[in-house]
């Protein structure tokens, strides 16, 4: 055998080799990889349901918070309406004719006859006159005694205990008391109405 | 012979029939036929997703959406120490369901026989819960609340299921009563015997309230259907009311959607104002002024205050007057301003401005005598003086001391009619003060070219009509130093609970000269001495001039008159500007008497009150009046 042939004669025996050497060849079943029916069911309806049940989580925490929302803005507003109404309420009482009409109640008077004091040299600008608290007598009438009932705090407001022994004091000490007998009726009239006065501000806690 | 009859097999059918038996053909004919349906559902979904996608989805959105005003919050006026004049109280109206308090708040065909036997009494007893916070009758209450149907526009019975209890309730009261209404009461055993009733709520409905009630009425005005209808209300309507905002919230049959769109337009609140008044004198003003015109019987009266230095308006009262919170309780022709709207022939007040401007002119001194008579003839008339003299010598002081009609016009005669008018004019009279008020009249002033017997006239107060803050401004111009201030009465502006903003100074021209207004002001200080026990304010050197005048009547001629005063102090220095005036339907009495007092008292509280202190020389020497 020439060594030509040899070599076209390789591949054939190599072949003849491999064929004797060469297993039988047979299919191989692959391994199911497929989920079972029953375990998809399963996994849709678990994911279904866990959807929902987020679904519903979320639903809910938004509801929950739409409902503190909206009570917060109910309380917002309530507040809201009850600061203006108490400032409504402030604004009355302080109105010049609340002030000026308790003022004249608790038997003050006013002074058209003011004088200045310079402080610096403690010199006293005007010539101070007593007043005897018939100068301005409408300033001093007291139509009506204002009407306090809406008017009175809750009963979380700081006392006027301040206020209420002071309340008797000014009489006293006024000059109208000092004035002759002549001119005590016009200085009488509005302690007469004190003890209204009196007892309206008694009302208040 | 007949043939058995064969079924035809599908491969033997007869020609012409479909084959719906072949169970490949019928599943062919149902592809097809859902694949024409998702088609046209597909096609669908391009027309709404794609061809008209934004226009669908506007519509959608339109549907969900809902939207509503927000409402403006009106501005507050103020005085010019910041008390409020005029505010709006967040108050609400109390409003029922009475269907559903006819069924205790439960479907009809759920309620239980305790809900009936509830519903049965609750109107009687809710009413009496709500007429004590309200103060509206229970029985009114009671029957709106047992009317629980009603008829539509197409005459059908319907339930009613709204009704209004109480208009614009404080809030604090709504609280109350919603708390009374809501509490149960049980017995001893646990069962519930009353409360906790429904069907009763609120809805915001704003009041304007005047804290002040009758104080600076006239100025600040009154509201009517959420409109501003008289004063400032009516003036600055738009600056205090705002602009109303728009919400716009997707919804759904729960209510508002969470996360869903929502727009929000704010609102933007009113302009505050505040003004010039003062408060506390206005109160003061008003109250002395009121008492004045029914002592004396008069129609009406009017008193202004003014800072002469800066014409400030400090008070502006009318009487009679009128509540803002109650003006359909006021009589029509007192909601009005009388001390802009009304005019008047000023009457002897003028001469101080005819004197001043005499003096500016340098055709008179204080000390210039003028022989007159007794009367003097301008045109058809004679006029005379209120004082009887025969032919005396009477000083420039002394026609305005003595108020000479006849010295007056023989005075004024030195200047031409034009000159006359044009100090006049140069004063603001004939033009309006433009206060920003609605009403205000600008009276009137004969034209340049008018004859002489009506700048004779003019000289003493007549021919020529004011106001009576023009009249104001123009004396304040004089106690001014002879600089024309127009008067103010509004002082600042800005945004709701801001930072105020002042507004523009006032117009401001020089119309006589300093010592010719100065001279004037000295010579009324005369006036002053000549009356002392009823004009002088104690402690300071003040001075005045009285007027009394005619009153035209509407139908033409005169009714009644007018009585004033006016008066200026410190002289040295004038700072305030007070000026009465009093109207009365007779000829009875004069400035003097009648409005001399109010005058004085306003003027004494004034001046301590804005920090005026006193004089320290008062001037007590009477210069002379007339030629010795």
């Amino acid at each position: 055998m020439t060594a030509w042939e040899t070599i076209r004669e390789a591949p054939r025996r190599i072949g003849e080799a491999a064929a004797q050497a060469r297993p039988q060849l047979r299919s191989i079943t692959s391994p199911r990889r497929r989920m079972a029916g029953a375990t998809f069911a399963v996994f849709v309806i678990g994911l279904f349901f866990s959807g929902m049940v987020g679904m519903l989580l979320l639903t809910t925490l938004l509801q929950n918070q739409a409902f503190e929302i909206r009570a917060a803005q109910r309380t917002a507003s309530e507040l809201s309406y009850r600061a203006s109404d108490l400032e409504a309420q402030v604004n009355r009482a302080k109105a010049p004719v609340a002030l000026g009409q308790r003022a004249a109640a608790l038997g003050m008077v006013p002074n058209p006859r003011a004088v200045f004091i310079d402080l610096s040299t403690g010199e006293v600008l005007g010539k101070p006159v007593p007043v005897r608290g018939d100068e301005i007598p409408s300033l001093t009438r007291v139509p009506v005694v204002p009407p306090l009932e809406d008017e009175v705090p809750p009963a979380d407001a700081p006392p006027a205990d301040g206020a209420q022994p002071a309340e008797g004091e000014p009489a006293a000490d006024a000059p109208a008391a000092e004035q002759p007998a002549a001119e005590q009726p016009a200085a009488e009239q509005p302690a007469a109405e004190q003890p209204t006065a009196t007892d309206t501000a008694g009302a208040t806690p | 012979m007949s043939q058995p009859s064969r079924r035809p097999s599908s491969s033997r059918r007869r020609p012409g029939r479909v084959p719906l038996a072949s169970s490949a053909f019928r599943l062919r004919l149902l592809t097809l036929m859902v694949a024409i349906l998702f088609s046209l559902v597909g096609a669908r979904a391009i027309q709404v997703q794609v061809v008209s996608a934004e226009a669908m989805a506007a519509e959608a959105a339109k549907k969900m959406t809902v939207g509503r005003d927000v409402p403006a919050q009106r501005g507050t006026i103020t005085g010019r120490d910041g008390q409020v004049l005029a505010q709006t109280e967040a108050t609400v109206n109390v409003i029922a369901d009475p269907s559903m308090i006819a069924t205790n708040g439960k479907e009809p065909e759920a309620m239980r026989d305790s809900d009936r036997a509830k519903a049965a009494v609750a109107p009687t007893e809710m009413a009496a819960i709500i007429a004590a916070h309200t103060g509206v009758p229970a029985a009114e209450i009671e029957a709106k609340l047992r009317r629980t149907t009603t008829t539509n526009a197409r005459g059908e019975t319907v339930p009613l299921k709204y009704v209004q209890l109480a208009k614009q309730v404080p809030s604090s009261t709504w609280v109350s009563l919603n708390a009374a209404l809501n509490e149960v009461v049980r017995d001893a055993a646990g069962t519930v015997v009353r409360g906790g009733y429904v069907g009763v709520f609120r809805e915001s409905n704003p009041k304007r309230i005047y804290p002040m009630g009758t104080v600076a009425s006239n100025v600040v005005g009154f509201m009517s259907d959420g409109k501003g209808r008289s004063g400032l209300e009516m003036a600055q309507e738009t600056a205090l009311a705002g602009t109303k905002g728009r919400e716009q919230f997707e919804t759904s049959p729960n209510g508002k959607i969470p996360l869903g769109n929502q727009e929000l337009l704010p609102a933007v609140d009113g302009q505050d104002v505040q003004l010039t008044i003062d408060p506390d004198l206005q109160w003061m003003v008003e109250k002395r002024l009121g008492e004045r015109v029914d002592e004396v019987g008069g129609n009406w009266g009017v008193a202004v205050v003014l800072d002469v230095e800066n014409g400030e308006l400090l008070s502006l009262a009318n009487y009679p007057s009128y509540d803002s919170n109650a003006p359909g309780d006021a009589e029509a022709g007192d909601t009005g301003n009388r001390a802009i709207s009304a005019v008047y022939e000023p009457g002897s007040v003028q001469k101080v401005l005819t004197i001043a401007s005499l003096l500016d002119a340098g055709v008179t001194t204080p000390d210039r005598t003028y022989p007159i008579g007794p009367t003097i003839t301008i045109g058809e008339h004679t006029v005379s003086d209120a004082f009887k003299h025969g032919d005396i010598d009477i000083t420039t002081r002394g026609i305005l001391v003595k108020s000479s009609n006849v010295g007056a016009i023989t005075a004024a005669r030195d200047l031409t009619p034009a000159q006359l008018r044009g100090y006049l004019a140069g004063f603001g009279l004939g033009q309006k003060a433009n206060l920003g008020l609605p009403g205000e009249s600008a009276g009137s002033l004969p034209g340049a070219g008018m004859p002489q017997f009506q700048a004779d006239s003019m000289s003493y107060g007549y021919s020529l009509s004011t106001s009576a803050v023009q009249m104001a401004a123009a004396i304040g111009a004089v106690a001014n130093d002879g600089v024309y201030t127009a008067p103010s009465i509004i002082k600042a502006s800005g945004p709701h609970n801001g930072a105020l903003t002042p507004v523009a100074e006032p117009v401001s021209r020089r119309v006589v000269s300093e010592e010719a207004a100065r001279a004037t002001v000295e010579m009324m200080e005369q006036r002053t001495l000549d009356s002392e026990s009823l004009l002088s304010i104690p402690g300071y050197r003040s001075g005045s001039k009285t007027g009394t005048a005619r009153l035209t009547a509407a139908t033409g001629g005169y009714a009644g008159q007018v009585a004033s005063i006016v008066g200026v102090a410190p002289v040295e220095d004038p700072q305030i500007l007070v000026y009465v005036l009093i109207a009365r339907p007779d000829t009875t009495g004069a400035g003097l008497g009648m409005a001399g007092p109010v005058y004085r008292d306003i003027m004494s509280l004034a001046l301590p009150r804005y920090g005026v202190q006193p004089s320290n020389d008062i001037e007590q020497v009477k210069l002379p009046l007339f030629k010795e």
